[in-house]
């Protein structure tokens, strides 16, 4: 028995409904008539044969339309069958066919990863610093208020004079407080480990925050009341820790920094200042909004729909309208959220990363186009002859399509990893800046959003060729073959076309980072101004833990209360065994500032001058001398005030040339601002730089002596035997209990500190730079590599026509150059135009450094030349019969 | 030949019948009819166009797959076989029927 089409593995679906109804039809009408004949062989009549076959049946119009309905849905299952099947072949069919091209696909997968995961890392600091709100409710509308000066370059707290008159006028904000992030030790052991991070806030800190106490009350303006009993508010992490959570905590006296309060409430967990980056406090002791001389950071909500630009020019107008409204002058208001105050060098750096991470992305995207393209021009003939083997251009789309899909889907999955790594490399070399980065959570949006990206990149131009492929009739393009190659010139130039942008982009990241390293260089080599060689500063109280760029404050409540008991204990220390000498002041440009402009005593009167501000040294007779400080001209600080009253300072040089250029400044006076007292200068000294205080701001440097409200001061300290001196210092300290106990910094590792956001803006930018130079040869190499094979039998021609070796590899290597230079010429375009947004992150090095230039241009060139060269030896090594006889 | 006392297929079962009869070979609709008949002695009762319900049903599910062919007779018909799929599910239903069968005569047998 021949049963034709049995053995078939599967048939298509039907998709007309009309011939599913004759194939029913047909059925029936079979079945009714081979009944009817096994009736008929039984004995009936023909035709109650049939119509006893039709009864069987159950042949009524609704039985009928019945089993047509069910033939439908039967081929609904199977043309939704046949798809799957369909992807699943392909699927497998690529993984096959992608395990093969084991190159390619390395390439393909890994460079998309590394797009992928290093976006995605980038991109979750980035919304960690810069848009994730404050977690409080509404926390985008708490805004901190400052002034500003040199054109928002410093940003300083406002003076109570200032503050209060922001709060009784302004009509865009609400919820004043102020507060401030003192450490407290806790108790009366003497440990640095149990001092905790404390808040000094004004009353209304909690209103603005719109948090609750979790037990007890928040503070009321009555605590702050002269002669008050003192009254602290504990966090519910340290209630927790210290108190097991205890209802009867409230009425219990703490210790913090050895003076006795009284636990009124207990804060909810997690209550941090609202500038970023902050670790929660766990101490909380009202301020009072009133006292006088607090430069305290300032907070107030933005009213609701209120911009912060408009609040930012209503507090300009606020402080314009005071009566001394001429010390305001070149003073500038601004209100920031939180993430507008992450340091501008961290925001800068996380910018420039975020910029050249994107080049990164770019550069991936288009070496896998190329990648693909170059694929589906080789394979067009498959495509043609597959299609003229009857296969639907849909499905040969599809497989296409499952490709370029498989490939994404592999560099997602990998690049999940790279962006796991990256972040974990970004925590680990994190600046102290910006320490709470460890807290930094990979973005599923944005890694989503990376992958989107990729896959489009990857699916778009993987089917691209097949679409392509479409056009052409099947039959050219199999006439044709791969001995002609007209057919892929307008590919061949799409490709270039890509390499070019490649080589470009990756030449703007490599001259960014370029700069940077230099600029790294010039940081590192600077010479400081002064020795810190085994020097250490002794710090009586702990510090407040600012970022170490805000400049001291003078006179903290508790501060000013220790002075008299702190200078008694540094003096011992001073003589402490291990110390080879010491000094009481504080480091080069570590005073405070004082916010111009300063005024010089011309001919007629004070004249302004255009320095808007000065940082002021507190330094004792001698200090100079002992932090190796050369006196360039007249002499050291003295003790005791000039005969005209104004006491005597020493300047920088940059101050002294700006004040009066090449004048000896010697004898002439000076005062910082109007408020200011004057200031006779008595000598001069070369300016002192730290890592990374670049500008103006910085640069300004005047040193004094202690007036009797300076308070203590630091100890400077040099010794061989640290520990030695730490372990006097505490001993010290336990004497006096009501002290904080002091701590040491090693100036050296200060300094080194400070180079910390450079250091990890460099290492992050060159490792992409390094990134985007591999991927951009890769993409050069994969073109002029498919070009050499593509043109075998032109060059196989060559050859046999006597072409010598050297014109050969001529041949080629122009081809790969003439792309270099277009993308070099377009790259040092862009470089330049690029690196104007790096001005502020260079020191020492222009933003069109020519040697930078020269050199990453010459490092490209010789990249590319090499990514060139080994498809040009290849070009060298075909052997003109084979490749005349070759297809 | 199904006689006119004869039993009405219990529902379900004209499903793992079917795939029975295709076991064997493959076959068109009419064969199977004639196949089922001959087996029961006529003794089943089913209106012939439920069979096609079934097949119908069953090639959606994936346990038949049709083809046309032509039959000896040079007639074009549609002709089923068992796919790996319904094999499959030929096996666990006998083992279903026939265990559930002997329960229920156990229990009927007992009690009477």
């Amino acid at each position: 028995m021949i049963r034709p089409g049995v053995k078939r593995l599967f048939r298509l679906a039907l998709r007309r409904r009309d011939v599913i109804h004759e194939n029913v039809d047909a059925e029936i009408a079979l079945h009714i008539e081979l009944r009817a004949r096994q009736l008929e062989v039984a004995g009936l009549t023909p035709e109650e044969a049939l119509g006893e076959a039709r009864h069987r049946f159950g042949d009524t119009p609704a039985a009928r339309r019945s089993l047509r309905t069910t033939a439908e849905h039967r081929e609904g299952h199977l043309r939704m069958r046949e798809w799957f099947d369909g992807w699943w072949h392909d699927l497998r069919l690529t993984a096959r066919q992608l395990a093969k091209a084991r190159g390619f696909t390395a390439i393909a997968v890994l460079t998309l990863a590394l797009g992928i995961g290093a976006n995605t890392a980038i991109f979750s600091v980035v919304h960690h610093l810069l848009i994730a709100p404050l977690p409080y409710p509404d926390g985008n509308s708490i805004v901190q208020l400052m002034r500003t000066a040199g054109g928002g370059q410093a940003r300083f707290p406002a003076d109570t004079e200032v503050f209060n008159a922001w709060r009784a006028r302004s009509t865009t904000l609400q919820d004043f407080a102020a507060a401030e992030e003192p450490w407290y030790r806790l108790g009366d052991t003497l440990q640095r480990p149990d001092s905790v991070p404390g808040a000094l806030v004004t009353p209304g800190f909690f209103r603005l925050l719109r948090v609750q106490p979790v037990l007890g009350r928040a503070f009321v303006p009555g605590d702050t009341a002269h002669g008050a009993a003192p009254v602290a508010m504990i966090g519910a992490s340290l209630w927790h820790r210290a108190y097991a959570s205890r209802g009867d905590v409230i009425g219990q006296t703490i210790l913090l920094n050895g003076r006795p309060h009284t636990i009124v409430g207990v804060a909810p967990q997690g209550v941090v200042i609202p500038m970023s980056d902050r670790p929660p406090r766990e101490v909380f002791v009202p301020l009072s909004m009133d006292s006088a001389g607090v430069d305290f950071p300032a907070f107030a909500r933005l009213r609701p729909g209120v911009e912060p630009s408009r609040a930012s020019a209503e507090l300009l107008a606020i402080m314009r309208g005071l009566p001394d409204a001429a010390t305001y002058k070149m003073i500038g208001a601004m209100v920031a959220r939180a993430q507008d105050f992450v340091g501008a060098r961290e925001a800068q750096t996380v910018k420039v990363l975020f910029a050249a991470v994107g080049a990164l992305l770019l550069i991936a995207c288009a070496n896998v186009a190329n990648l693909l393209l170059a694929r589906g021009w080789t394979r067009r003939r498959e495509f043609a002859l597959r299609a003229a083997l009857g296969a639907t251009r849909a499905r040969v789309f599809r497989q296409v399509f499952a490709e370029s899909l498989v490939l994404s889907a592999a560099a997602c999955a990998i690049g999940l990893g790279v962006a796991v790594l990256g972040l974990h490399l970004m925590i680990a070399l994190r600046p102290r800046a910006l320490n709470n980065l460890a807290a930094v959570r990979l973005q599923p949006a944005v890694l989503l959003w990376s992958v989107v990206i990729a896959s489009l990149s990857g699916v778009g131009f993987g089917t691209a060729p097949a679409l392509l492929a479409r056009t052409a009739s099947p039959g050219d393009v199999l006439r044709s073959g791969s001995r002609t190659w007209t057919g892929s010139s307008a590919g061949g130039r799409v490709r270039g076309a890509f390499v070019v942008l490649e080589v470009a982009l990756s030449l703007v990241v490599l001259v960014g980072a370029g700069l940077l390293v230099r600029s790294f260089v010039h940081l590192v080599r600077q010479p400081l101004g002064f020795d810190a060689a085994q020097l250490y500063e002794i710090v009586p109280l702990p510090k407040s833990t600012g970022d170490g760029r805000a400049p001291q404050r003078r006179g903290g409540s508790d501060q000013s209360a220790a002075t008299a008991q702190g200078r008694d204990l540094l003096a011992r220390m001073a003589t402490a065994p291990g110390v080879r000498a010491s000094y009481r002041g504080s480091l080069p440009e570590r005073g405070y500032f004082v916010i111009g402009p300063a005024e010089i005593d011309g001919p007629s009167g004070p004249t302004p001058t255009d320095v808007r501000s000065a940082t002021v040294t507190l330094a004792v007779p001698g200090e100079l001398h002992f932090l190796k400080i050369p006196i360039l001209a007249g002499r050291d600080l003295a003790s005791g005030t000039t005969p005209g009253g104004s006491p005597s300072v020493v300047i920088g040089q940059g101050l002294a040339h700006r004040l009066w250029g090449q004048r000896s400044p010697l004898g002439l006076r000076v005062r910082l601002n109007a408020k200011q007292p004057w200031l006779t200068v008595a000598g001069v000294v070369p300016d002192v730089h730290y890592p990374g205080h670049t500008g103006d701001f910085y640069q300004m440097q005047v040193y004094q002596t202690p007036r009797a409200e300076d308070g203590a001061g630091n100890l400077l300290v040099r010794t061989a035997d640290s520990a030695l001196v730490a372990s006097t210092a505490r001993r010290l300290a336990a004497s006096e209990p009501a002290l904080g106990v002091p701590y040491m910094v090693s100036v050296a590792e200060a300094v080194e500190y400070g180079l910390a956001p450079e250091r990890f803006a460099m290492a992050l930018i060159g490792v992409f730079a390094l990134v985007a130079l591999v991927l951009s040869a890769v993409g050069l190499y994969g073109v002029i590599a498919y070009a050499v094979t593509h043109r075998t039998r032109e060059i196989g021609v060559r050859v046999a026509l006597g072409a010598q070796p050297s014109a050969i590899s001529l041949l080629v290597l122009v081809e790969g150059l003439k792309l270099t230079f277009i993308g070099v010429v377009l790259g040092i375009a862009g470089a330049a135009a690029g690196t104007r947004a790096l001005t502020s992150m260079l020191y020492g090095v222009s933003p069109l450094d020519p040697l930078t230039f020269a050199g990453i241009v010459g490092l490209m060139i010789a990249t590319t030349l090499l990514a060139v060269y080994v498809p040009a030896r290849r070009a060298l090594r075909i052997d003109p019969t084979e490749a005349l006889r070759a297809e | 030949m199904a006689g006119r006392d004869a039993l009405p297929v219990v529902k379900g079962t004209l499903d793992v019948l079917v795939l029975k009869a295709l076991s064997w070979t493959p076959m068109h609709g009419f064969e199977i009819v004639t196949w089922l008949e001959s087996r029961s002695g006529g003794g089943l009762g089913l209106d012939d166009s439920a069979l096609y319900q079934a097949l119908y049903r069953m090639e959606a599910r994936g346990l038949v797959a049709a083809d046309w062919g032509v039959t000896d007779n040079n007639r074009r018909a549609r002709y089923y076989r068992v796919t790996a799929k319904g094999r499959r599910n030929l096996e666990a239903e006998t083992a279903r029927w026939t265990r559930y069968a002997e329960l229920v005569t156990d229990i009927l047998a007992a009690q009477s």
